[in-house]
């Protein structure tokens, strides 16, 4: 499945949130959207769950669009930050409640992994705090088996065991049965293990979209001692350059490579003291801003 | 239309409300089955079918009550997010909530009507009860609770705050009795019916009579008050009926075009905002100054009542364009605008009320 944004633009109360933003999703990432502004962020997810409706532009699976299009839309869904439900009522019900709307939706599963942390019979979800709602409003949307899941700084705020627990649950929801999550989140570090694609809203656009490791190129933080002290950009590709620190002594680059330009690459560049890492989103989001 | 979509919200929603059987019952049991024994006791067992402008208030105020709880999600972020995000339409949404409105009405309704009856039947010295009488009542009143709902839905729709929204679904419930009051004065709480089912009004005392039939067909309360014999009274039931529909039909378009990331804003739609504004300001002032007239029976001349109807119409349009002005936070940016409209407003009502008294003869 193909998720398109095709230039979409969004305006609340005359303030412009997001303006021809055009992203296409395939290779069901785990794709971490990222940026200063939390209302645009928040902004663009909503309008792909359908709360919003965008001003221009439109939004496609498998080039259909999904506005009023309910068939379309049961592939999608969406994790608040506050999630709802229905008062004084239990856990059993609610999810009870889900499968009405998502027939696909696993009871079984989302059971199982509830139990683990609350007693199903006495827990009242909306009696809960916010981040125990949050735990089970994400193993609701794990459950609900669609394909796009939303994830609107549910995640914040999440520690601990808890966090690494869903983490772990969310890869392999990922890898079994190629669910798309899309993360919005202000505390990247917390998820970093995961993210495997992020984009950057910033000033109403999108900034950047990476693939962290694609097929055929790999983001990476290079730090060497350059004897000749030159410019990165005569070391490698200009193009390729994410960001870069001048430490003195050392530097740092946070560049794209790829099976052609990998370490003999450095080494044919006269580059005898260097160390190659991985890199992950955090990194290349925080060097991203300072490079700019 | 989604069948299955609706069946499942209307069962999810039946059972997170169904407390409202319980307070609606209650509410019956408080403002029709013990005060009705309790005219019985004291001798006046037809009195509680008679006035009818006390069955207008407790409807208007059940109306409320049940569509403000029921629609309170388009006040609520989270609920109302959750809501749109999942794969149902919103036009489903929206009936789900009428129809259970109408469902947690009828259901006590009619259980509190039955047993008043067979109270009234067995209990009652006096046999006076006309079966038609409550029938057109129940089926009156029920439309009437519709109207009102559907008022309330609206000011739900078209506000961002509960507070607001009751207070402007008041305002429009009472519009209505103002324009009743406007053509045939303020006996509307004395109007009784009459054995044969037939009300005896004392119309003609208002200052706007000559236009009575316009008001009538703008009124639902005066459709219900002109309900006296039995033809007239489907008449009547129909006009309500299709009164009822139009302002449904009005209600599902807006909550259509209703967007939630306005809701910050206490109108979602700004032409509206300004248009509200002058005209209520204008209905208050008109209709406000006659109410004051009849009730405290200022002027001793038609002179004098037309000096005193237009201090009170200015008094009554300032009033509500400054409580308007304090209740919507997106205020006028432009102060022209705002002198304007205010203009406008004080204006419209004077010249109507001093057009008519010459049209009279004053």
């Amino acid at each position: 499945m193909i998720l398109e944004l095709d230039s979409i633009k969004k305006t609340i109360n005359k303030k412009v949130l997001l303006d021809d933003i055009n992203l296409s999703i395939e290779h069901s990432p785990i794709l971490a959207i990222l940026g200063n502004n939390d209302e645009e962020k928040s902004a663009l997810l909503k309008i792909i769950a359908g709360i919003y409706s965008c001003n221009s532009g439109s939004i496609k699976i498998n080039d259909n669009e999904v506005d009023n299009n309910f068939e379309f839309r049961k592939n999608i869904f969406y994790v608040s930050n506050d999630p709802y439900f229905i008062e004084n009522e239990n856990i059993e019900y609610i999810l009870r409640t889900y499968k009405m709307f998502y027939k696909d939706f696993n009871i079984g599963f989302a059971i199982e992994e509830i139990e683990k942390i609350f007693d199903l019979n006495t827990t009242y979800p909306s009696k809960l705090s916010i981040q125990n709602r949050r735990v089970i409003a994400i193993i609701c949307a794990l459950a609900s088996e669609s394909k796009y899941i939303l994830i609107d700084k549910t995640l914040d705020g999440i520690e601990g065991p808890i966090l690494n627990d869903l983490k772990k649950l969310i890869l392999k929801e990922n890898s079994n049965k190629g669910t798309t999550l899309l993360i919005n989140t202000s505390n990247i570090k917390g998820i970093d293990d995961i993210v495997s694609d992020f984009i950057v809203l910033c000033d109403n656009s999108l900034k950047f979209h990476k693939n962290i490791n694609e097929e055929n190129e790999y983001i990476s933080k290079v730090t060497y001692f350059d004897e000749s002290m030159r410019n990165p950009d005569e070391i490698f590709e200009s193009s390729d350059i994410i960001s870069f620190v001048d430490n003195k002594l050392t530097k740092t680059a946070i560049v794209k490579l790829s099976k052609d330009k990998n370490e003999q690459y450095i080494k044919n560049k006269d580059i005898k003291y260097f160390d190659i890492k991985q890199v992950y989103a955090s990194e290349i989001y925080d060097n991203l801003l300072k490079y700019e | 239309m989604n069948k299955s979509n609706l069946h499942n919200l209307i069962r999810i929603e039946h059972r997170k409300y169904s407390y409202l059987y319980l307070y609606n019952f209650a509410y019956y049991l408080f403002t029709m089955i013990v005060p009705s024994i309790l005219f019985i006791l004291i001798g006046l067992n037809n009195k509680y079918f008679t006035t009818k402008f006390y069955h207008f208030i407790s409807t208007s105020i059940l109306a409320i009550f049940n569509y403000i709880i029921l629609f309170s999600h388009l006040h609520k972020n989270n609920e109302l997010e959750c809501l749109y995000s999942m794969p149902i339409k919103r036009e489903d949404i929206f009936n789900s909530k009428f129809i259970l409105g109408i469902l947690f009405y009828i259901i006590p309704s009619l259980i509190s009507y039955c047993s008043l009856f067979f109270i009234l039947l067995y209990f009652s010295p006096y046999t006076l009860i006309n079966q038609n009488q409550i029938l057109n009542l129940f089926l009156l009143n029920f439309c009437y609770y519709l109207y009102a709902g559907l008022i309330t839905i609206f000011s739900m729709i078209m506000t961002s705050k509960i507070k607001t929204s009751i207070t402007i679904s008041i305002i429009f419930i009472l519009l209505d009795y103002l324009f009743y009051a406007a053509y045939t004065g303020l006996d509307l709480c004395f109007f009784e019916v009459n054995q044969s089912g037939v009300i005896n009004s004392h119309a003609g005392n208002g200052l706007f009579y000559i236009f009575k039939n316009l008001f009538i067909v703008l009124s639902p309360i005066s459709l219900y008050i002109e309900s006296t014999v039995f033809v007239s009274f489907v008449i009547c039931f129909i006009l309500l009926i299709v009164f009822c529909i139009s302002i449904y039909k009005l209600n599902l378009y807006t909550y259509k075009l209703r967007k939630p990331e306005n809701n910050q804003y206490i109108f979602s739609f700004n032409l509206f905002t300004r248009l509200f504004r002058i005209i209520l300001s204008i209905l208050i002032g008109i209709f406000g100054a006659e109410l004051i007239i009849l009730m405290y029976e200022f002027g001793q001349n038609a002179q004098s009542k037309l000096s005193i109807g237009m201090v009170m119409s200015f008094l009554f349009t300032t009033i509500t364009f400054a409580l308007l002005n304090l209740i919507d936070k997106n205020r006028y940016e432009n102060k022209f605008y705002k002198f304007v409209d205010y203009v406008l407003a004080i204006i419209i009502p004077i010249a109507i009320i001093v057009m008519y008294s010459y049209y009279v003869g004053v």
